[in-house]
């Protein structure tokens, strides 16, 4: 059996180095509110699986707008204390007030009444145990913050308004969101730690079928994709400098 | 085979540790197709996740389910403390194909326009309706109108809602009906109620005072005539899983 030879790459002599020349102290944590998020384009064809926190900014087409991940599916070096769970929708240009004519297919609000949001399933697992499983995710997981908007849906067009038995009334484009407030936010309690480099997966799947969008009248895949996300909020833990 | 035998076999090749009990945050949930042409009761929690949902004839996903068995939450504890309940309307695109699915103008066109309209009958069942828990054949709780009493506390935030007609309709009011989207008025419990491994459960919504809305042929829209649409109701018990470490 070889013995050990004492001091070569033990433990003790990078603990040494690292304390005399390292950049970084491990000894010490320092503790920041922190959100990391994650944003996939939602197909208008609608999805089977849609996977968040798969890709890093600098990734092919990525940027901060779309993530802050360091890694895929992990927090790199860093322990992240997860207090809450969100989900956000977001387009370029959501809402074209002049294109709205009456039909599903010209409003987003379509899709909030009568889409997706009603559908799939949250799947979030720390190194492959399932850790949460919610059902219509975009409504239970709700942001949170977001606009708010007060209007009077009046009359946009109308037609031969000579009684009310004839002619075509379309009223101004309806305004639907995610329930944006505070206190519907879906807590941990007790919060959950995820130490450094632990693999996680966060997806949310449609195994009853898919749902494509409903509003193709002013979404598409290209020029004005929906996109969706999932946010982690908490308290991140880093190591001091 | 003595208990002494499994249990050193256990800790020693097991694939959970059962000297220490985890607590994470996890709402169980299961979810019925409604009976269209009105019932006496929606019974949930009992047709496990890979089963066919007698109503519909679909076989259940995670979407509705997270029940592994029927009647029991399986091996574990569970703390209840939130019971929530929702009804709605399916998805656009898993509706009756040619009818709803296809309407262009299915969610402005005046909704609760008809007689019989969908709104008139979904804000009707909403208002009825008692919720019925057992826990090992005795009763636990019984919730009044649950769907009001004890809202889903999740939604959407309509801030305004559109409308339009076609030519030869009648010029007809929309309106959106909705459940309490705030998770403020969800039914709390307090004390909680710990819900032990294997227990068997009774969870029912009972209409004692006649058949539920019946939505067969109901007006949907103006463009769609009479069509029956499909709606799913859905018992929630949020709280905590306790369950073995790994």
């Amino acid at each position: 059996m070889p013995v050990p030879v004492a001091n070569t790459m033990s433990n003790e002599i990078i603990s040494g180095l690292q304390t005399r020349f390292g950049s970084i102290d491990y000894s010490q944590f320092q503790s920041l509110r922190y959100q990391f998020y994650s944003y996939v384009t939602y197909p208008t064809a609608g999805a089977t699986t849609l996977n968040f926190f798969g890709t890093t900014t600098g990734s092919p087409n990525i940027t901060l707008a779309d993530t802050n991940m360091p890694r895929t599916g992990s927090f790199g070096q860093q322990h992240f204390f997860l207090k809450s769970i969100s989900t956000r929708i977001k387009m370029k240009n959501t809402y074209n007030l002049s294109l709205f004519d009456g039909t599903d297919a010209t409003t987003l609000a379509s899709d909030f009444l009568m889409g997706f949001l009603n559908a799939g399933v949250l799947n979030f697992s720390i190194g492959a145990r399932p850790f949460l499983q919610v059902p219509k995710p975009f409504q239970i997981l709700p942001p949170i913050a977001g606009n708010t908007i007060t209007n009077v849906s009046g009359i946009s067009a109308l037609v031969t308004p000579l009684s009310n038995v004839a002619g075509t009334l379309t009223s101004d484009t309806p305004f639907v969101t995610q329930t944006i407030d505070r206190t519907n936010v879906f807590r941990f309690d007790p919060n959950i730690l995820i130490e450094a480099e632990q693999q996680f997966a966060c997806t949310i799947d449609f195994p009853s079928g898919l749902v494509p969008v409903i509003s193709t009248g002013i979404c598409n895949d290209t020029t004005n994709p929906l996109k969706v996300a999932v946010f982690f909020d908490g308290v991140l833990l880093r190591p001091l400098q | 085979m003595t208990l002494d035998v499994l249990d050193a076999l256990q800790k020693r090749f097991g694939s959970a540790n059962f000297s220490r009990y985890q607590i994470i945050r996890q709402p169980y949930y299961d979810t019925v197709r409604v009976q269209t042409a009105g019932t006496t009761q929606m019974a949930f929690f009992t047709v496990p996740i890979g089963s066919t949902d007698p109503v519909g004839q679909s076989q259940k996903t995670l979407e509705q389910t997270n029940l592994v068995k029927s009647g029991s939450l399986g091996q574990i504890f569970f703390v209840l403390t939130q019971i929530r309940c929702y009804v709605g309307l399916v998805p656009k695109a898993r509706q009756v194909s040619g009818t709803i699915s296809g309407d262009a103008n299915g969610t402005f066109h005046g909704w609760s326009s008809q007689d019989p309209g969908y709104q008139q009958r979904y804000n009707e069942l909403l208002n009825r309706g008692v919720l019925n828990i057992s826990f090992a054949q005795k009763s636990y709780y019984q919730i009044e109108a649950p769907f009001i009493n004890s809202p889903p506390g999740f939604g959407v935030q309509v801030h305004s809602f559109g409308a339009s007609k076609v030519i030869a309709d009648a010029v007809k009011k929309s309106i959106w009906v909705q459940q309490d989207n705030s998770f403020t008025n969800v039914w709390n419990l307090s004390p909680i109620q710990i819900i032990e491994p294997e227990l068997q459960m009774g969870v029912t919504i009972d209409f004692p005072d006649g058949v539920s809305p019946v939505f067969t042929n109901t007006y949907l829209s103006q463009a769609a005539a009479a069509a029956t649409p499909t709606m799913e109701a859905m018992v929630m018990f949020d709280g905590y899983s306790i369950r073995p470490q790994q």
